[in-house]
């Protein structure tokens, strides 16, 4: 009880600032009151009707004149079209024409005025969104961020091939975290090895330098990426001045995948050596002296011995590598150009620019889901292995 | 050639250090015989774990040589010395069981599987772990895991077997134990066993020869028997069981006896050890609290007036603390044959010893 009192303040913390922002974004992916609460009588109205009746009886277009107006005094009719035109492109404008109508007086029927005025507002499909758009909860931004799409008839099926884009990107983030985890594991386990095996004078140097990047921003780290791997970069300008490259030759090493897997190893490194390192400082050096007295040649003992008592630190140290690219956002964003874009950068965009913060949070959503049953399984994985 | 006679291990004028300036080893000479249990004793620091992992060849001299059977071994990696070697804390490998770690020194022999089979069976025999052979490590207790170590060090049959203080983890009774096991082993086998402790019970009780190791260098190698009842310096004296320092001033020698003057002015005879005793140098007399003889009968040469400052019952004998008139103090241990029961602080009383059970040293006890 005392020691739950001792982590208060940082549960307390948590909560407001981890737990509640997270999962209020997230709720957002099912959750999507906006056209429920400005038109309750139209969609109301709308419940009892179907698109195979066709036109909509009267009382919705009255219901939709009177909220319309409503609406627009609330100041909320921006909103209101731009969530309709997500849904169907030309909703938004259909939207702000019909409010110019609403303002007649005297009107008995309200039907023939909108449709004289617009054709649209006689179609099913028109009111068809309204009524789906008016439901609070909704799978279609889940079934979206998965290249689904539900059907006029309920079914779930794929998008069209030109709007399949999100699995893609899944696909491509899931590859180029593989690529940094293997790259970076690679390239970690004999720096940790050397620093491991250092005398301790060497060793704090050695680890200085592997922790240098931190005390680095971020950007500046990048910019210097950019500087020695652009077209006009440090790297190009070697190799064709040593003439391995011809001029018209030099490479594309940035603003594409190889600059965010480049990039993005080099940032990992320190955060797979650590982790690598400090199993390997728990090893006993008795653990090897007693393999080659027994016989074994040292590069056996290191094999047979050595090296499986650092896969515990391989394995932290990898998946740490792998879990932080799949989110990986900045680095892509600058060095990554059109195939190096990853799926938090598609976040980003839907979060900064069409601001469709449904999509947003069910593509949240969803890499969320990727990473937690990854983590099980690999945790699954080590503690049978432990066992 | 007389390779029989030879010297089964040689150590020759073997130095190391490690900064290339304080001597961890200076000068070793050491023989090992053929089927011996040579005991390396010292307190830590002594140097007698750097003497065993040069055998082992985890170490290297800074000079001099070691010879296996004739052979001088310096260019021999560790790999191939075949050499056992039982570590301090075992060093079994924690993520193979127990099978695989008995196992380990043959497979790398590339021993066919059916061998090796019938070869880790039978050590788990040996050491009575055949139920524990797809454990791992750790789910065994202290002893189980020293079985397995001792095992594994003599499943690829060496014929030299190292351990580095193998029972320093153990409580007393399953150290008690093992060293009886492993003495055991020894005769069985009729392999060289070369071992370092710091425990003096231990190094007595289980070696054919102890070496006492002080400050880099061999203070006496020499049975247990002789080690306790003929230390060769004060040192040694006082590092094997419990020994009565005391001081005082060479009166005269005559036929390997000195007659020292006490700082209370009594006299005591003890057997002289280095030649040089002179009169009127200081030296030091040296008994064992045993041989120290409450009321002793006439025919002692040493007979010593003090009083009892402190009688401590312990079971089996009574620890008395006697005072000179001076300031030397005796410790003498009284065996509990009954009747003892008069002996009270502050009572006057006689002891004594036997000039064979005193050695004299010269000089002071700091030395």
């Amino acid at each position: 009880m005392r020691g739950f009192l001792l982590i208060a303040p940082l549960a307390v913390f948590l909560a407001f600032t981890f737990l509640a922002p997270i999962s209020s974004f997230l709720v957002r992916a099912v959750y999507d009151p906006l056209i429920a609460d400005a038109f309750p009588n139209t969609v109301d109205a709308l419940k009892s009707w179907k698109p195979s009746e066709g036109t909509p009886p009267e009382a919705v277009f009255r219901a939709f004149r009177d909220e319309l107006l409503i609406t627009r005094d609330r100041g909320t009719i921006g909103a209101v079209g731009q969530r309709l035109n997500r849904d169907a492109a030309g909703m938004r404008s259909l939207v702000q024409r019909g409010l110019s109508i609403t303002d007649q007086t005297g009107v008995t029927e309200w039907k023939p005025v909108f449709v004289g005025a617009n054709e649209q507002w006689a179609l099913p499909e028109t009111w068809s969104i309204i009524k789906n758009a008016g439901s609070r909860f909704t799978l279609s931004h889940l079934l979206q961020a998965v290249d689904l799409v539900k059907t006029e008839d309920g079914s779930i099926e794929l998008r069209p091939e030109d709007q399949r884009v999100n699995n893609y990107l899944l696909v491509r983030t899931l590859l180029v975290g593989l690529a940094i985890m293997t790259l970076s594991t690679l390239l970690a386990f004999p720096i940790a090895l050397a620093i491991a095996r250092a005398s301790p004078s060497a060793a704090r140097w050695m680890m200085t330098i592997v922790l240098l990047q931190f005390w680095t921003s971020v950007l500046a780290r990048i910019v210097s990426w950019i500087v020695l791997l652009q077209n006009r970069g440090v790297v190009n300008d070697l190799l064709v001045a040593t003439g391995v490259i011809a001029e018209q030759q030099r490479l594309a090493l940035i603003y594409n995948m190889l600059g965010t897997i480049l990039v993005g190893t080099y940032a990992m490194l320190p955060l797979v050596i650590l982790p690598i390192y400090s199993v390997m400082k728990l090893i006993p050096p008795s653990y090897l002296r007693a393999a080659t007295s027994l016989g074994a040649h040292p590069f056996e003992a290191f094999w047979r011995v050595y090296f499986p008592l650092t896969l515990p630190g391989i394995g932290a140290g990898a998946s740490t590598a792998f879990i932080l690219s799949i989110g990986y956002f900045v680095t892509p964003a600058l060095v990554g150009g059109q195939s190096g874009t990853l799926y938090s950068n598609i976040i980003a965009y839907h979060m900064q620019t069409s601001l469709n913060w449904a999509l947003a949070a069910a593509l949240s959503i969803v890499i969320l889901v990727v990473v937690i049953s990854l983590y099980t399984v690999l945790n699954r994985y080590m503690r049978d292995r432990k066992a | 050639m007389t390779e029989e006679l030879n010297p089964f291990v040689r150590f020759e004028q073997i130095s190391k250090t490690y900064d290339g300036d304080t001597l961890v080893i200076e000068d070793l000479d050491l023989d090992i015989m053929r089927g011996e249990f040579l005991t390396l004793l010292g307190p830590s620091g002594s140097g007698k774990t750097t003497a065993l992992m040069m055998l082992a060849g985890f170490e290297s001299p800074t000079s001099g040589r070691i010879l296996v059977e004739g052979r001088p071994i310096h260019h021999v990696p560790p790999y191939k010395r075949e050499i056992g070697v039982v570590f301090q804390n075992y060093a079994l490998f924690p993520h193979l069981t127990i099978a695989e770690n008995l196992s380990f020194p043959l497979s790398v022999r590339r021993w066919p599987a059916a061998d090796i089979k019938s070869a880790v069976d039978q050590a788990l025999d040996m050491v009575q772990l055949g139920k524990m052979a797809g454990r791992k490590p750790n789910q065994l207790s202290g002893g189980q895991q020293q079985r397995v170590a001792l095992a594994r060090a003599l499943i690829f049959q060496p014929r030299l077997v190292l351990m580095d203080e193998p029972l320093g983890a153990l409580d007393k009774n399953l150290r008690e134990e093992m060293q009886n096991e492993i003495r055991t082993l020894h005769g069985n086998l009729g392999i060289n066993v070369v071992y370092v402790t710091h425990d003096q019970s231990e190094a007595l009780t289980m070696s054919t020869r102890v070496a006492v190791f002080k400050g880099g260098t061999i203070q006496q190698l020499s049975s247990a028997r002789d080690l306790y009842e003929y230390p060769a310096n004060l040192f040694v004296a006082n590092f094997i069981g419990e020994n009565n320092s005391v001081q005082g001033k060479v009166m005269s020698t005559a036929d390997g006896c000195c007659t020292v003057e006490l700082d209370d002015g009594q006299l005591a005879r003890g057997q002289s050890v280095s030649a040089s005793a002179a009169n009127g140098n200081n030296a030091t007399l040296s008994v064992r609290p045993e041989r120290i003889a409450i009321n002793p009968p006439d025919d002692y040469d040493t007979l010593l007036q003090g009083t009892v400052t402190e009688v401590v019952y312990h079971g089996d004998h009574f620890r008395v603390t006697l005072r000179g008139s001076g300031s030397n103090t005796y410790q003498s241990k009284v065996a509990n044959t009954g009747g003892q029961s008069d002996i009270e602080p502050g009572q006057p009383i006689r002891f004594g010893w036997r000039t064979s059970d005193c050695r004299c040293f010269m000089g002071d006890v700091g030395c």
